[in-house]
């Protein structure tokens, strides 16, 4: 069955067929705008998907929304400034906070303890896979109905202001890092388009955007200050 | 020798990275990461060159002497041979 979306205020129909799909992604109906663009998934899309998973034996469902959202990017890359990144995003004072790395490291756990530190200051915009938007020049996190493990998340759109390259410690510390130590690990955090001219493109968004956010490394135990140390360099400098 | 179609150097910086695309992509998801003498050879491999010739540019642009370049240059062409980067 066809329906409308908007993510990323872009507005798109997807034929979504499995009922997974069609939950994760309610929050995002829309019906009162045209769309730009379909998105169409076929048993040939859902198979690629379980191809690429490291498990292999998720639900076909899982696999269709995986297949809508890399459909999805790769739309909206050129004509809309727009890119997938890897990483668990926050909002604090409307700035938007990323936490980047492996999966298994501890994204969500550092999280977690924002949320328990520093409360109702915290919304998270999502947990796994935001999408990052150029608008009038300006980079913008945008919540999306991939949400990660937790299902964490909200609809919104919060200006990019800090990614912190996240490890773990067994001492907190939080320093400023520079892009070109920084643009491999970017790189690996994201979908790469085949099309030459569409990886063109994507580089030069991350070149802008890692020019315009402050990038942190940030090396973290799992105790409280681990936020605090990073709070008080990222919210209060 | 020269390098194969399908990789794309780009530069944030001082960081020179090269990325695959199109249909070799699949095959080679790595990232590879150049020094500065890494990027000035492998934009120069766009076009076919031998390696005296690739040798004579490095002396020019670098102003080093020959030894000192030989070294670099032979060390380079190696790294890309082995990450499947060269046509023969």
């Amino acid at each position: 069955m066809i329906f409308r979306y908007k993510i990323a205020d872009i507005v798109f129909d997807a034929d979504i067929r499995y009922k997974y799909t069609y939950n994760i992604m309610k929050d995002y109906l829309v019906d009162d705008e045209p769309a730009r663009f379909s998105v169409v998934i076929d048993d040939k899309d859902i198979a690629a998907e379980r191809a690429l998973s490291p498990y292999h034996h998720e639900s076909d469902g899982m696999y269709e929304s995986t297949a809508v959202y890399r459909k999805f990017i790769y739309e909206i890359m050129d004509k809309y400034d727009a890119f997938f990144f890897h990483c668990s995003s926050i909002a604090v004072e409307n700035k938007a906070i990323m936490f980047t790395a492996q999966s298994g490291t501890g994204k969500s756990t550092h999280r977690n303890l924002w949320i328990k530190n520093f409360g109702d200051r915290v919304t998270v915009i999502n947990d796994d896979k935001p999408v990052i938007r150029k608008i009038d020049g300006k980079f913008y996190v945008y919540g999306t109905p991939w949400r990660g493990k937790e299902s964490m998340g909200n609809n919104i759109r919060v200006p990019a202001e800090a990614l912190c390259f996240l490890s773990r410690s067994e001492k907190n510390y939080i320093g400023e890092i520079s892009t070109s130590e920084i643009i491999a690990r970017t790189l690996n955090q994201t979908v790469r388009p085949k099309d030459e001219s569409l990886m063109i493109k994507l580089l030069d968004l991350l070149d802008g955007f890692l020019k315009q956010v402050k990038c942190y490394d940030l090396r973290v135990n799992m105790e409280d200050e681990a936020a605090i140390v990073a709070y008080n360099k990222i919210v209060k400098e | 020798m020269k390098i194969k179609d399908g990789f794309l150097l780009r530069s944030f910086g001082e960081e020179h990275i090269v990325v695959a695309v199109g249909e070799g992509s699949e095959d080679f998801n790595k990232l590879i990461t150049l020094n500065d003498v890494g990027a000035f050879i492998f934009k120069k491999l766009s076009v076919d060159l031998s390696r005296e010739e690739l040798i004579s540019s490095v002396i020019d642009y670098y102003e080093i002497d020959r030894a000192t370049a030989e070294k670099d240059t032979d060390i380079f062409i190696n790294n890309l041979k082995e990450a499947g980067l060269l046509d023969a």
